[in-house]
């Protein structure tokens, strides 16, 4: 059913999508402080991690191993996976302004760092997490059965739960005294302390949410479009359930790592439409790879300017680029 | 068959049809009338297993349609409710192939007999100038048509119109019901919610009459009289001769 114009279009996004964060990787590999040339990167890749015994050899090899791949392979995973789940929240809520951090995510995550932060607790990852998800299962709690049938009411839920959430973390900062910039400098967002344990949980949590999405195309396309989905075949109400709350838990796992970055998963689905179109089969593969290479793209720019906090790069990176394409098609 | 039995339904603990006992057979187009909020959409969708009855059952093919996944139930029944909103740009034949949707797998892409289906679909609305345009930009007929081509494409037993001829003009109107009658011809069940009643004389075989949730009875439409419009819509009918043997009616 589909042109030569729909399977071309899509076909060398996908292709430059791909070149670029093919490219960009390498040299997020590449670039630092510590410098090593393209041959000796690509040879520290292919003899494993090996031992540090203090040479320049072994210096190099702990720089690529240790720091560089596990924060490339972080931010791309955190970049993927969340443009994958602000795909899924835009269609399961029916909603163009939803993103993975609607359902109170981001700030349960926030408020769990910051009391973490605040009061010296250890495992601040931990507390990052069990504050998201009890913020969801707060969501989900009010929102109960029938907002499974309607979006809506779980919006407001979520909306609900991030408003008191964010006061409480504005108290939390007032009372935090000398923690304060810490606090602010997490929830914006970094991946500076990325490592194999980020990568161990991001990178799956990434691939469960591509996957589902890219498996579950159809029925994400009928309920998207407006359809009556449950008079086509998907039972509307599980697919709901079960999509909101894995990928929310994705997401969980996302900003507990690396904090809240915002923008991605709200601009990079609606992005790829404007290029891809709607057709979920598409705009799923298209927006992970996307999300994946502008959050590399800003970790790179992070990592040039200081560690400026990321959210602000994708922001400041994605924002015209939305623009003009929102203004070419207008 | 199709068939509700002592069915009662609503929403959010209230109820709306009460008692109602229905069939649909193969065959047959059958004209759901009645007056506005007399329970006409609530009984397609329970119908069709999209609202649940809390009491009495609806058998498919003598199954509990409640017992049955919704893929199932899809592959037999069709259902185009009264109201659609496109919220976005997909273009109209990939709606249409949506109706495909529950006879493919995951992965599994469309084949010959489902492109096969949605041209046919696609033609019998009259929407092959529209294909390629996103649905968001259509009229509002046009949109109706889009809906009740993607049913078409579903190609089922049992298909369950809610007023498929509400946004439409008079020409589309009788393309789509001649579209109906011509699927009961081929043998599957149709039922369709209307509000004309001289295209339910025309077109249907029986005509089911709702009011306040009920189902006051089942008639042929030549047993339909003055006394059953007005007891039905309480408003006076009268009945003028139409084309041919066919008789008009007309609220006065």
């Amino acid at each position: 059913m589909a042109t030569s114009r729909d399977r071309f279009r899509p076909a060398l996004v996908f292709l430059i999508l791909v070149l670029a964060l093919a490219g960009t990787f390498g040299y997020s590999l590449l670039s630092g402080d510590v410098r090593i040339p393209l041959r000796e990167v690509l040879r520290i890749l292919a003899s494993g991690t090996g031992a540090v015994d203090g040479s320049p050899e072994s210096l190099a090899r702990a720089v690529i191993w240790q720091v560089r791949l596990p924060r490339a392979l972080t931010a791309l995973a955190t970049g993927a996976g969340l443009a994958g789940c602000g795909v899924l929240f835009q269609a399961l809520l029916l909603n163009p302004l939803a993103e993975p951090y609607t359902l109170g995510v981001a700030s349960g995550a926030a408020f769990g760092a910051a009391a973490a932060i605040s009061f010296q607790w250890p495992f601040l990852t931990f507390w990052a997490f069990a504050g998201s998800v009890g913020a969801l299962g707060v969501v989900f709690m009010l929102g109960g059965r029938g907002a499974l049938r309607e979006p809506t009411r779980m919006i407001l839920a979520g909306v609900v739960v991030g408003s008191i959430l964010s006061a409480a973390i504005a108290l939390l900062k007032a009372l935090s005294g000398q923690m304060m910039a810490a606090i602010v400098l997490w929830i914006m967002g970094s991946f500076a302390g990325s490592s194999w344990t980020s990568v161990a949980w991001c990178l799956p949590a990434a691939i469960l949410v591509g996957g589902l999405g890219f498996g579950l195309h159809r029925d994400l396309d009928i309920v998207a479009s407006g359809s009556p989905a449950m008079a086509l075949g998907v039972n509307e109400p599980r697919l709901r359930l079960g999509l909101l709350l894995i990928s929310s838990l994705a997401t969980a796992v996302f900003v507990s790592f690396s904090g809240v970055v915002g923008f991605v998963g709200l601009v990079v689905p609606h992005l790829v439409r404007i290029l891809a179109g709607p057709n979920h089969l598409r705009l799923v593969p298209l927006s992970f790879l996307g999300g994946g290479l502008l959050m590399l793209v800003a970790d790179q720019a992070a990592r040039g300017l200081s560690e400026l906090p990321v959210g602000v790069i994708t922001a400041l990176v994605g924002g015209p680029v939305f623009c003009l394409l929102l203004w070419r098609r207008a | 068959m199709l068939s509700a039995s002592r069915v009662f339904a609503g929403y959010g603990g209230l109820p709306v049809l009460r008692e109602i006992s229905l069939e649909i057979r193969p065959g047959e187009v059958l004209a759901l009338l009645g007056p506005n909020g007399s329970g006409k959409s609530t009984l397609l969708s329970a119908l069709c297993g999209v609202v649940r009855a809390t009491e009495g059952e609806v058998r498919l093919g003598g199954r509990l349609i409640s017992g049955m996944d919704r893929r199932s139930v899809s592959r037999q029944v069709a259902y185009v409710p009264q109201q659609f909103a496109f919220t976005q740009g997909f273009r109209v034949e990939e709606i249409v192939l949506m109706g495909r949707s529950c006879w493919l797998g995951p992965f599994e892409r469309p084949g010959e007999t489902d492109r096969r289906k949605v041209e046919e679909a696609l033609a019998a609305m009259e929407l092959e100038r529209v294909r390629e345009k996103p649905v968001t930009e259509l009229s509002g007929g046009e949109a109706q048509r889009a809906c009740l081509a993607r049913a078409l494409a579903q190609d089922t037993r049992f298909c369950l119109f809610d007023e498929p001829t509400a946004s439409l003009d008079p020409r589309h109107a009788l393309l789509v019901m001649e579209r109906l009658a011509e699927l009961a011809r081929e043998g599957k069940g149709v039922a369709a919610a209307l509000h004309d009643v001289n295209l339910a004389f025309r077109y249907a075989s029986r005509l089911a009459f709702l009011k306040e949730g009920r189902l006051l009875g089942v008639f042929a439409p030549r047993e339909v009289n003055e006394a059953v419009l007005e007891t039905v819509f309480e408003v006076r009918w009268c009945f003028a001769p139409g084309p041919g043997l066919s008789r008009l009616a007309f609220p006065v």
